[in-house]
């Protein structure tokens, strides 16, 4: 959905260099922040509609993120991207605790990807 | 007549004890070599053994050092095919669009060394050490050992610091036995943060040794136990997640290496501190 607004937020430059060649020429308005606590001043100042957010990062985690955008209105929908695996376990927890979606580094699928932030958006 | 039959005899004696003797002493000699090297080669195995369990554990930091460069090879790779195709570069200029294209190739490959030189890393680390001592560089060899833990650390949320004093001399050592021993005391490091910590890697020169320690702001350990440290199969790490080996045999590697180690500070709920300390390469050498 061309000119959904989303906020990319990973520490890892390579990532966020991927997402914005991906997401940017197709019309996407794509911010992005390497450090989570600029993450936090820029999801407050940009009003994301969509987040994609790594979970380990350092100086703030997935559940400090997730928490903050449930306080939002329009609250963003959060997408966490990470290689962190623990059998499930956290993975299952932010989504009852109301993450839109979860996907595991490396992604395998750019399109999917879209679609999901594509329907999270229109949500 | 009887008297030089006599001192026949005696001669023979004499000369079948000493024979005895010196078998017995051969046999002695022989099996003490014997169990000695057998000790050696039980202590290789299980520094052997130790090491590949190791690298179990940090299979899932590893991992990823290897699957998040190949994955990003191949993401720019299929945004740019999938930008082609869906028609997003078609008022883009010739000239532009190679250029882009060359970008991506360029990303491919930073990516795919990015891969290839943890495996070797790795590969390198798994073989066993030799034994052969030679000049060692600490600054390079730790920078070689956090190319393979410092994922796990950022992954944990631990922040390292790094401390290295300027012209740190060389060491005479195993070099990758001496990888071994720093990769085995930063694992007990990381392994005694249980949330978000610090370790801190200090590296100096006191009075013509290298001393390093080991700081991690982690669970500490109780006094009463400390003695044992360093005994086989001590340890305080929940069941399953420690073989009790690593101590024990880090200390025979750094002793078989000229050095010592040992506990510096503890303190329940502050941390640990452990410092390994080699002679300088130019004090060792000369010696030998």
């Amino acid at each position: 959905m061309a000119g959904c607004r989303i906020l990319a937020i990973d520490d890892e430059v390579e990532f966020i260099d991927l997402l914005i060649n991906y997401f940017r020429p197709r019309g996407y308005d794509i911010d992005t922040s390497m450090r989570g606590v600029r993450g936090i001043e820029m999801m407050k100042q940009r009003r994301p509609d969509v987040i994609l957010c790594d979970l380990k990062m350092p100086g703030i985690d997935g559940d400090e993120v997730l928490k903050l955008t449930k306080t939002m209105q329009p609250a963003p929908k959060l997408i966490f991207i990470t290689a962190y695996n623990d059998g499930g376990k956290t993975k299952d927890r932010l989504l009852n605790m109301g993450a839109y979606a979860f996907f595991d580094k490396p992604i395998t699928s750019l399109k999917i990807l879209e679609e999901t932030v594509n329907k999270a958006a229109g949500n | 007549m009887k008297l030089q039959w006599i001192v026949g005899l005696m001669l023979q004696l004499v000369v079948f004890i000493s024979i005895g003797i010196a078998v017995i002493f051969i046999i002695r000699k022989y099996n003490k070599k014997q169990s000695s090297e057998d000790a050696g080669e039980a202590q290789l195995t299980a520094a052997q053994n130790e090491k590949l369990a190791v690298i179990g554990t940090l299979s899932a930091g590893i991992n990823h050092e290897i699957c998040n460069p190949l994955g990003i090879a191949r993401g720019q790779c299929e945004a740019f095919l999938l930008n082609l195709k869906d028609g997003i570069y078609k008022d883009e200029d010739p000239g532009k669009l190679l250029k882009k294209a060359q970008e991506i190739m360029e990303k491919v490959i930073r990516e795919t060394d990015r891969a290839a030189a943890i495996t070797r890393k790795l590969s390198d680390f798994a073989k066993p050490a030799k034994g052969d001592a030679e000049l060692v560089d600490v600054n390079k060899e730790l920078d070689e050992v956090l190319g393979l833990i410092g994922y796990e650390l950022r992954l944990d949320k631990i922040r390292l610091e790094r401390e290295i004093a300027d012209n740190l001399p060389q060491l005479f050592v195993d070099r990758k036995q001496f990888q071994e021993v720093i990769f085995n005391i930063l694992r007990n490091a990381v392994q005694a943060i249980e949330e978000k910590g610090k370790i801190s890697i200090r590296a100096s020169e006191e009075k013509g040794n290298v001393v390093i320690d080991v700081q991690d702001t982690g669970s500490g350990i109780d006094r009463e136990r400390t003695k044992e440290l360093f005994s086989p199969f001590f340890t305080t790490k929940r069941h399953g997640s420690g073989t009790g080996l690593g101590l024990f045999i880090v200390r025979q590697i750094v002793e078989k290496n000229g050095g010592k180690i040992y506990m510096k500070d503890t303190k329940v709920g502050i941390g640990t501190t452990f410092t390994i300390e080699f002679p300088a390469a130019s004090s060792r050498i000369s010696r030998v």
